[in-house]
Parts: C-alpha cells; sequence; structure tokens
C-alpha cells in the first residue's frame, strides 16, 4: 500500500481580486498554508507528493512563491517524500520564461510533451510516476505516448487537463482535453489530475469501471464561486482496488454558501448582518443571498463591511424584496415624491420583462429612495 | 404636518433703520405694523425678506433698491434675523448687503455656516445656502414668495390663479434635484456615459470604462497568446526538420570519418605493396646480376682455361728480352767454339739441331699419347722428357766440345760462358711452358701467345671485377653482411640464394599486405561518395559546411521560437482572468443600469406627481378657501385653464371675480389663492410667514373688517405680518399696533417697539 498527497492547483500568487479589500491577506495566508504542506504529509505518512499543474498562478512568479516552493519540496524531500510535479496551463511550459525552468528544492518536474516516467523506490513499494508538460505545437495527443512500464509497483500518471465537467473542455487546444475513456485507457494505478477547481473523487469517474482519476480541486478558494471545503487529496493505493482518497482542507479560509438567508421583517441593517452571522461556520467567509421582505433598504454594501469586520470577508447578493414591504406601502400612500416613486418603482418591477430586469428595477426602487432621504 | 416660520427678532443697519432691534411677538394673530408714509414700514418688512434672499445685483431694480438702503448712518447695510424655522429649530440669519455674505447660525446648538448667499450666484456656496434656506424657510427663490405669501402693496388684486404658478418648480416637492444629482454622482462614478442617455459622457473612463478597456486589452492579449501557438508548430517542425537534418548529417559524417582511416590504411597498404613489387624488381634484377656475372666468369674462365703448364709467368716479355741477348751471346759463343773445334775435328762434334729436334720429338710423342690418354700427364712427362733429353743432348754436346777444347784454354772460357749462358738460360726459361720450343724462331708466336693469355687473364679479371661489384651491389641490396671466405662463386651462390630467400619474403608481404587490402575493403559509404580518402574527404567537407549552416538554419528556428514562438502569457490564465473580469463588468454594468434606472425613476415619477401639480395647486387653494371662510366659499374648479376656474359659492360654481362674488369673497378667493399657492410652492408642510401691505386701502370699513377676519383667520395656521397706516382703521377695528413706527425722523429708534412687546 501506499500513501500519496495529492494536489493541484494552488495558483500562488494568484490576485484573488475576488476578494477586494481581503486580497492581499489571503494571497499571504495562501503562501503560508502552502509551506505548512511538510508537517500535513508527516500527518497522513504519506510516500510521495503529487503537483498536477497550476502551482503558480502568472508564469512569472514572484520571488517570495519560488522561494516558499523550493524551500517546501526540499523539506518534503528531506522527509524522504519525493515531489512530482507537472506544470499547468498557468504556468506552462510551453511560454517564453516559466517556473520550472529553475530547480524547485529537487522536485522531479515533468517538461516533455509526451509520457516520461520516473520511479522511485518508497517504504510503501515501488512508485512510477508517468507525467508530461502539454505543448499541442509538439504533441497534440500525448495520452498516445502512455506506455506502462513492465515493473512492479504503483503505476501513476500526472496531468494538467480538463475533462468534459471543467470549463476548460472547451477552450480548444490551448488546454489539454481528458475524455473519460482516454482516462481509462491510460491502464494505471491512479490519475492524479490538476486543472479543475472543483473536487471530484474517483467514484465520480464511472467507479469501477470508469478511470481511477481524481481531481483534489483547488488548494484554496482563488474567486467567489470556489466554496466549500478546499486543499488536497491523500490517496491510498493498493493493488485490486479503486484509489481510496480523503479530501484534506488547507488552512486558508474557506467561502461556506450559506444558500438564501430569509430576511423578512428586518428592520434594519444590523438586525440583516446578525441573521447571516449567526449561519456562519468558525474559520469560513460566508457567501450568501438575500431574500425575503425586510422593512429596511438592504444596504448590501454595509452588510458586507459589517461582515467583513467579524469574519474577515463576506459577499452577500442582495435578492430581498424591499420593495413589498408595509413600510413602501405606507409610503405609496403619500401624495409625495417619494410615493410617487414607490408607485411606479413597483409598477416597473411588475412589468420587468425577466427576472434580471426586475432585479434591476427593484434595485433602482431602492436607489431612488435612497437619494430621496426614504431609508 | 405642517409647521410655521416665523420671523422672531431683527436687527438692523439698513436704510432708515441705521441701528434698530425689533423684537417681534408670536402670537396667532397678525403682526402689526403701524406708521405714517414714510416711516420706515415697508423698509422693515423688506429687510425682514431681504435679510434672507438678499439683492440680485443683476436687476436694475434690485440694484438701485439696495443703493437706496445704505443706513443713513453712513454704516455698511446688513441685517439680522432671527427666525424659527420649518425645521422646527432657531436659526440666526445676518447677511452683509455689500457683498451678500451671510453667516446662518443654529441658536440650538450653535453651528454656524457662512458662505455666499448671493442670489445671483450659482457656486457651491450659494446653492448651499438656497439648499438650507429652503431646509429654513420652505423657499429659496424670492419670486416664489412674492407671487405667494408675501404681498406688496396694492398687489393684492393683482392676484391670478395663473398656470406660471405651476412652473414654479422649487422646493415644493422634496429634495428631487438632489436626490437625482446623488444618483448622477454615483452613476458618474461607476461610468463616464451619461446618465439619460443624452449629452456628452465625460472623458474621463471610469470604473465600466476602465473594465471595458481591461477586457479589451486581455482579449487582444489572448488574440496575441493564441496567435503564438500559430507561430509556434511551424517554427517547431522547422526547428525539428533542422536538428533532423544535422543528426542526418552527423550520422553520415561519422560514416565518412570512419571509412577515412580504413581509406587511408589501404592507400599505405598499396604503397606498401608497390613498395614490395618495387623491392621484388630490384633483388630479382640483382640476383639475375649476380647469376650472370657469375656465369660470364665462369664462361670466360672455362673459355680461356690455361693448363697450368702453358701459363706465361708474368714478366714473360721480360724474359723474353733477356733471352734474345742470351740466345744471341750464345749463338756467338757456339760460334767461337765451333771454330775452335773446326779446328781439330769438327765433324766429331754432333750437330746442334740434335737437342731440340729430340726434346721436340719426345714432347710430340708426350703430346700424341696425351691426345691419345686424354690426359695431360703424357704430355707433361713427354715435354719434360723434351726438356730432360734435349738438355741431356746439349750437355753431352758441350761435353764433348769442351773435352775437345780442354786443351784449349781459350775453347775452354767459350765453354764457360756457354755454360753459364746455359745456365741463365734455363733459369729465364724456367716456367715458361714448352721452354724446350722457345727459341728466337717461335718468339713471335710465343710473344702473342702470352699476349693472348694476358688478354685472357685480363678479361678473367673484368669478369671477376664485375661479379664483385655486382655482389657487392647485391649485398647492399639485401643489406647483408660483408663478403665472407670463400670464392667469388661460392659467394654469388650465396648471394643468390639470399636473393631467393628474400623475394620469398618479399611475396609473402605481398600476399598479407593483399589480404589487408581485402579486409578493408569493408567500408560504408554514402551514395555518390567514391571509396577514395579525397572524394571522402569532400565530402566530408561538404558535409560539414551543411551540417554548420543546418545547425544555423536550427538555432535561428530555436530562437525565434523562443522570441515569436513562445508567448509570455498563458492563454489560459488570460481567459480565466477575462472570465472574472466580464463577471465583474456585467456587476458594474447592472449597477449601472441601476442608477440609471433609478434616475430614471425619479425623474418619471417627479414628472408624474408634476403632472397632478394642478390638482394639487387647486385642493391647496380650495383648502385654504375653506379654511379661510370656515368653508363658505370653495372649492375651485378649474376644467380649462387655471385663468377660467370657477369657485363653489353657495352651492354653484361662479367666476373669480366680483362680482359676481362679493368685494369680501373677492378678498378671501384672492387670499386662498396667495396662500393655496404658498402652501403648494413650500417644501411640504412649510408655511412662511405672510405679509400683506396696505391692506386696508381704500376699503371702507365693513370691508376692512372681513378682511381683518380673513387675516386673523390665516395667522392661525401662519405668521401673518400686516403693514399699515391706516391707524383710524385700526383703532376703528380695535387693532393695537405691535409696531408703531414713528413719523421720518432720521435716524432715531421707532417708539415703543424696544426692546419689546407690544406696543400699549
Ligand atoms: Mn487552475
Amino acid at each position: 500500500m501506499i500513501r500519496l498527497l495529492h494536489l493541484a492547483d494552488v495558483h500562488l500568487g494568484a490576485s484573488m481580486s475576488s476578494f477586494g479589500d481581503a486580497a492581499d491577506a489571503r494571497r499571504r495566508r495562501l503562501l503560508e498554508a502552502f509551506r505548512e504542506l511538510p508537517e500535513a504529509a508527516r500527518a497522513d505518512d504519506v510516500h510521495a507528493v503529487l503537483v498536477a499543474g497550476d502551482l503558480f498562478d502568472r508564469p512569472e512568479p514572484g520571488a517570495e512563491e519560488k522561494a516558499a516552493v523550493a524551500e517546501t519540496f526540499a523539506r518534503l524531500i528531506r522527509d524522504g517524500r519525493p515531489v512530482f510535479v507537472v506544470p499547468g496551463n498557468h504556468d506552462s511550459a510551453t511560454l517564453h520564461r516559466h517556473p520550472y525552468s529553475e530547480p524547485l528544492g529537487g522536485a522531479r518536474v515533468f517538461l516533455g510533451p509526451v509520457f516520461e516516467r520516473q520511479s522511485t523506490e518508497t517504504a510503501g513499494g515501488p512508485l512510477h510516476v508517468y507525467g508530461l508538460s502539454y505543448d499541442m505545437a509538439r504533441e497534440d495527443a500525448p495520452l498516445d505516448s502512455y506506455a506502462r512500464a513492465d515493473l512492479p509497483g504503483f503505476h501513476v500518471a500526472l496531468l494538467h487537463g480538463s475533462a468534459e465537467f471543467s470549463p476548460h473542455w472547451r477552450i480548444g487546444r490551448n488546454a489539454l482535453r481528458l475524455p473519460l475513456a482516454a482516462l481509462s485507457a491510460l491502464a494505471c494505478d491512479y490519475v492524479a489530475l490538476g486543472d479543475y477547481h472543483g473536487f471530484r473523487p474517483p467514484e465520480r469517474f464511472g467507479g469501477a469501471s470508469g478511470a481511477p482519476a481524481c481531481y483534489p480541486g483547488s488548494f484554496a478558494a482563488l474567486d467567489l464561486t470556489e466554496t466549500g471545503p478546499r486543499g488536497w487529496v491523500v490517496v491510498e493505493l493498493e493493488d485490486g482496488s479503486l484509489p481510496r482518497v480523503r479530501h484534506r482542507p488547507s488552512s486558508v479560509p474557506p467561502l461556506q454558501d450559506l444558500g438564501t438567508v430569509d430576511v423578512g421583517g428586518a428592520a434594519h441593517n444590523e438586525a440583516v448582518v446578525d441573521r447571516v452571522a449567526e449561519r456562519v461556520d468558525p474559520g469560513a467567509l460566508p457567501v450568501a443571498r438575500l431574500v425575503g421582505v425586510p422593512d429596511v433598504a438592504v444596504d448590501a454594501e454595509l452588510v458586507s463591511r459589517r461582515l467583513a469586520e467579524r469574519f474577515g470577508f463576506a459577499r452577500i447578493e442582495d435578492a430581498s424584496t424591499f420593495h413589498a414591504s408595509a413600510r413602501l406601502d405606507r409610503i405609496a400612500e403619500d401624495d409625495t415624491v417619494a410615493g410617487h416613486v414607490v408607485r411606479l418603482g413597483r409598477r416597473r418591477i411588475a412589468q420587468a420583462p425577466d427576472q434580471g430586469a426586475a432585479a434591476i428595477a427593484e434595485r433602482a426602487l431602492r436607489v431612488a429612495l435612497h437619494a430621496l432621504g426614504v431609508t | 404636518m405642517t409647521s410655521t416660520v416665523r420671523f422672531l427678532r431683527v436687527e438692523l443697519g439698513y436704510g432708515c433703520h441705521g441701528a434698530g432691534t425689533f423684537e417681534i411677538p408670536e402670537k396667532d394673530a397678525p403682526v402689526v405694523i403701524a406708521g405714517p408714509n414714510g416711516s420706515g414700514k415697508t423698509t422693515l418688512v423688506e429687510a425682514l425678506v431681504r435679510t434672507l434672499f438678499g439683492f440680485d445685483r443683476r436687476q436694475p431694480a434690485d440694484r438701485d433698491c439696495l443703493a437706496a438702503r445704505v443706513p443713513w448712518s453712513g454704516d455698511r447695510c446688513r441685517a439680522e434675523v432671527e427666525i424659527r424655522g420649518g425645521d422646527g429649530r432657531r436659526w440666526r440669519v445676518r447677511r452683509e448687503f455689500d457683498d451678500g455674505h451671510v453667516r446662518v447660525v443654529s441658536l440650538d446648538d450653535g453651528s454656524t455656516w457662512a458662505g455666499d448667499g448671493n442670489p445671483a450666484s450659482a457656486n457651491q456656496e450659494a446653492l448651499e445656502y438656497r439648499r438650507r434656506l429652503a431646509g429654513i424657510f420652505g423657499l429659496a427663490e424670492i419670486e416664489h414668495y412674492e407671487s405667494t405669501a408675501c404681498v406688496a402693496q396694492g398687489r393684492l388684486l393683482d392676484t391670478r390663479l395663473r398656470e406660471e404658478l405651476l412652473q414654479i418648480e422649487a422646493g415644493g416637492y422634496g429634495n428631487v434635484d438632489e436626490a437625482r444629482a446623488r444618483v448622477a454622482k454615483a452613476h458618474e462614478a461607476l461610468t463616464s456615459r451619461p446618465i439619460d442617455g443624452a449629452g456628452r459622457g465625460k472623458t474621463k473612463p471610469r470604473r465600466l470604462e476602465s473594465a471595458d478597456s481591461e477586457i479589451a486589452r486581455l482579449r487582444s492579449r489572448l488574440a496575441s497568446a493564441d496567435a503564438v501557438l500559430g507561430w509556434r508548430a511551424p517554427l517547431e517542425q522547422e526547428v525539428d526538420a533542422a536538428r533532423a537534418r544535422v543528426e542526418e548529417l552527423d550520422l553520415a559524417i561519422g560514416r565518412l570519418e570512419a571509412a577515412l582511416a580504413p581509406l587511408n590504411g589501404r592507400r599505405a597498404l598499396e604503397s606498401k605493396i608497390q613498395v614490395l613489387v618495387e623491392r621484388q624488381g630490384v633483388v630479382q634484377a640483382s640476383r639475375n646480376r649476380v647469376e650472370r656475372a657469375s656465369r660470364q666468369l665462369a664462361e670466360i674462365e672455362d673459355a680461356v682455361a690455361v693448363p697450368l703448364g702453358e701459363r706465361y709467368p708474368a714478366d714473360f716479355l721480360e724474359r723474353l728480352g733477356r733471352l734474345e741477348w742470351l740466345w744471341t751471346r750464345q749463338a756467338a759463343l757456339r760460334a767461337d767454339r765451333d771454330r775452335l773445334n773446326a779446328a781439330p775435328r769438327e765433324a766429331d762434334i754432333p750437330p746442334v739441331w740434335i737437342a731440340p729436334a729430340v726434346a721436340a720429338v719426345l714432347a710430340a710423342i708426350g703430346a700424341v699419347a696425351a691426345v691419345g690418354m686424354g690426359s695431360a700427364m703424357p704430355a707433361m712427362v713427354g715435354a719434360a722428357l723434351a726438356i730432360v733429353v734435349g738438355t741431356a743432348l746439349l750437355l753431352h754436346r758441350g761435353k764433348r766440345a769442351r773435352r775437345r777444347e780442354e786443351a784449349l784454354s781459350r775453347k775452354q772460357v767459350v765453354y764457360g760462358e756457354l755454360d753459364r749462358i746455359g745456365e741463365d738460360l734455363s733459369r729465364e726459361m724456367d716456367g715458361i711452358p714448352r721452354a724446350s720450343t722457345l727459341s728466337p724462331a717461335t718468339l713471335d708466336e710465343r710473344r702473342r701467345a702470352f699476349e693472348a693469355q694476358r688478354r685472357a687473364a685480363e678479361k678473367i679479371d673484368a669478369a671477376r671485377q664485375a661479379l664483385e661489384e655486382e655482389l657487392l651491389d647485391a649485398a647492399r641490396t639485401l643489406d647483408a653482411a660483408p663478403p665472407t671466405d670463400g670464392t667469388l662463386q661460392d659467394l654469388a651462390a650465396l648471394r643468390a640464394a639470399q636473393c631467393a630467400a628474400a623475394q620469398e619474403e618479399i611475396r609473402t608481404a605481398l600476399a598479407r599486405a593483399h589480404v589487408e587490402v581485402e579486409n578493408l575493403a569493408a567500408v560504408h559509404l554514402p551514395d555518390g561518395v567514391d571509396a577514395t580518402p579525397e572524394a571522402v574527404e569532400a565530402a566530408l567537407a561538404e558535409r560539414r559546411k551543411e551540417r554548420r549552416a543546418a545547425e544555423q538554419r536550427a538555432r535561428a528556428a530555436e530562437t525565434r521560437l523562443l522570441q515569436e514562438g513562445t508567448g509570455h502569457e498563458s492563454p489560459v490564465a488570460i481567459r480565466d482572468e477575462l472570465v472574472l473580469l466580464e463577471a465583474q463588468r456585467a456587476a458594474i454594468e447592472r449597477e449601472v443600469l441601476v442608477h440609471e434606472a433609478a434616475h430614471a425613476l425619479i425623474r418619471d415619477a417627479y414628472q408624474e406627481f408634476r403632472e397632478h401639480d394642478r390638482d394639487r395647486l387647486l385642493s391647496a387653494v380650495s383648502r385654504s378657501l375653506v379654511d379661510l371662510t370656515g368653508g363658505r366659499i370653495g372649492p375651485i374648479e378649474a376644467p380649462g385653464s387655471l385663468a377660467e376656474a370657477t369657485v363653489g359659492v353657495s352651492g354653484r360654481q361662479v367666476e373669480l371675480r366680483s362680482p359676481p362674488l362679493s368685494y369680501g369673497e373677492f378678498h378671501a378667493a384672492l387670499f386662498g389663492i396667495r396662500l393655496g399657492a404658498s402652501d403648494f410652492h413650500a417644501r411640504s408642510g412649510i408655511r412662511p410667514p405672510m405679509i400683506v401691505d396696505e391692506p386696508f386701502a381704500y376699503l371702507d370699513l365693513e370691508r376692512a373688517r372681513d378682511l381683518w377676519r380673513l387675516l386673523c383667520a390665516v395667522a392661525r395656521e401662519r405668521q401673518v405680518f400686516v403693514v399699515t397706516q391706516e391707524t383710524l382703521t385700526l383703532d376703528a377695528l380695535g387693532v393695537v399696533p405691535d409696531i408703531v413706527l414713528p413719523a421720518l425722523s432720521g435716524s432715531a429708534l421707532p417708539a415703543g417697539t424696544s426692546p419689546s412687546g407690544p406696543a400699549p
């Protein structure tokens, strides 16, 4: 039995621009979390580490990122855990300059356009890693180059590419496409994948009849769509059975998708803040969609700011329907400009041709009332 | 909910009121300011109004008026009013009329605002002041005030319900302009495009435009990153092709270089064979020459072989010289002897020819015997016998002569000398073949024989010498040891044998060299290259040159690949960034649309609101009419234009004129219009004071009483100032003025108005 730590899509140096003011801190946090890998590898007593691409967010990462990677890999290797790396498409080796042109702490990097094999002896048995650096200009069908060596031990393919469900599947030849059939045809014990930022265990690659493949997902949420736990997987390989994969979260605070939060009847923004806050797990960053009919024109900016003060970051989408509130009913009765605004605004919401237009009309009513001093 | 604005106090340095202070009583009845004509009543209320609104220096009337308000004391024109605002707070507003500067102090919390209060100014300060003024007073423009609640002397009858009233937009409906400005400002932070789709946008890009240009930049970056892929493939192919050619050439060069050594080896072998062949020729020639010389020597030796006894000594010719003399002497002596012998008996002396004849016979016998026996021996024996017999015969004859001459001494001397000569002769004859037959007669023949013999010896010597030379030459050729003992012929045989051995050796070496050459023939050369070192060298040079070119091509292509064929950016990364940015842009655009919609919503709602202005004005006027008259008059209806509005009286609608309205009803209607319009214009619920200058002029007492009642009704709802000089009317109405201004007194304070309180 061999145990592998498989990670991908760390995107060190990513801008994290979706996190606004928290972006800088998050970028630093990501680097710190990456540095914790040797301890994590020790805790799970893995025999080797596989990095399936997009370790760096850019082909020319900063000195700090490169140094952190070199140091972290060197520590892993010093602990007797060899590190195998393939470049991704953010840090592709086909680019003019790329981070893999220099040694990274002794990691074994696959830079050829077709499969190469690197073998090593581990406490868990011999390990044969087959990797490649996708370069369509040199080889556009690199999967065909796989040839399983007739050697005892575990045979693992390491690839950065897009399976059919990955958003990069459609972007053409710049990304390596991995049809399920081709993955199954590789005939290896495990296919360590990177590129898709969600976690996809082998069970979701067709199970026993499919490919023993796995996407560990991104190491940490890089934008607001990447909710839920993020980190890496620990894989146990044993002859004749599907890989056993356990997901391990990185220490970068995850985004917690609270779904919809009903703020019906909330009389002020602080109440809205409380409604969201009471549902946030410790250490998580809330992402929520407000619904219901509050008695206040929710100021999503303000609510996000307040929540960010408490949790470090928050993303609030406001789909609450203040326009239907009793408070506006009262204002609508007045023969004032505000009354007319409410009445006309409500008509426009009702007449909106689609939901998007209705949402714009709803928010426009709120902005108009706010401008008129009705809060 | 309504709130009433009240003037509370005024302090003046204004016109005739050099340094006056007036306290204004708070009451729900009209504040009456009375005084004779020219006492400054109108100036006082004007000061109240102008302190708030100022003068518009662009208007000639305002300019003239302001010039006339310079205090008579010569001080600067200024005024300060205390006011309870429509917001319920107390304010003090002070104006410097020289420059229009105002100072607004909250008497509740002491907060102060100061700035330009000039009505003609459009700067931010002036706008702010007007905003504040609207908040305090309900109106910010003096025109709106003067067309409604502020009724100048004699202007009440001019009051009309006019469409113009509806066109006065200012302030009455909440902060619509401000609200729209606020929305527009937020919009402007988002985008530079105009918020209402009309007019020109800002030139400076805002968030939306920045996002747009960032997206455009990303797209072009993406396009070039993608394009790199297009350039890359052919460049890669070019590099591959060049590299493959270099490899091919390396292979060919390797083969050629490998072939070169064997080819050079063959060439060396061939020249070695050449050398061997040549040497073989040399040795063969040497051997031939030795053998020929040896054969020639043998032949010559055979040809000129002289039996030992036939060999002439080398000094044969010298000996012949000496023999000739001896013979001559002998003959002379013999003649002497014979003469001597002849004397006694010459006949007894055997003839002299006996001896040679006998010797010759013997020799001949020997020779015949020798021929017959095939051996030289009998010849030699014969010769010896001949010599011996001849000699013996001679000796015998000599003895006989000597004996004969014994007696004779002379005879003896002759004989003695003959003997010596004989001895000399025999000594000289010794070693000469067939000496017996040697005589002066055979001399020539003998000399020729000797010459022949000498020539033969010379020939042999020459042959011998030739052989020796050949042997020396052969020794040199063979590099053999110097001649050893043994005869020349032996040596010749030895050398010939050595030559043969050497030839054999060369033949072996040649055979070996040929085998080697045979082996070397197995070289692999590229097509079209001859198997010669020269051809190979030429092919090598050509291929090395081409290799250099191919290498250069590969390097150039690699450089281009690096420069043009590898992007600096990952298209996938750019695409990811683009997706994010487009989402952000969509959010910004959504906010832009929201603000545009909000802006339009306020505009449209306001317009909708304004579409009801007529109704609102009519209902405000109706309401004030009903309020003023206790329901006797009203409501106002205007199905057509406002000018044709009718008013309800006693259950029917009549024109707004007197008649059909009574004079009092008409006045009530005019006040109703004024106050309704004032309410209509004022910020919702704020009621500025009503000022009526000389309302009682030309009124009889009855009508004045009606009007007074009306004003008292108005004063329940708002502050009312009545300015009048009609003291008789006041007396008749039983009204005590609150402020009485004395007849024009220059700079004197109006009596009974200071410090405060109504006059008794
Ligand atoms: Mn990635």
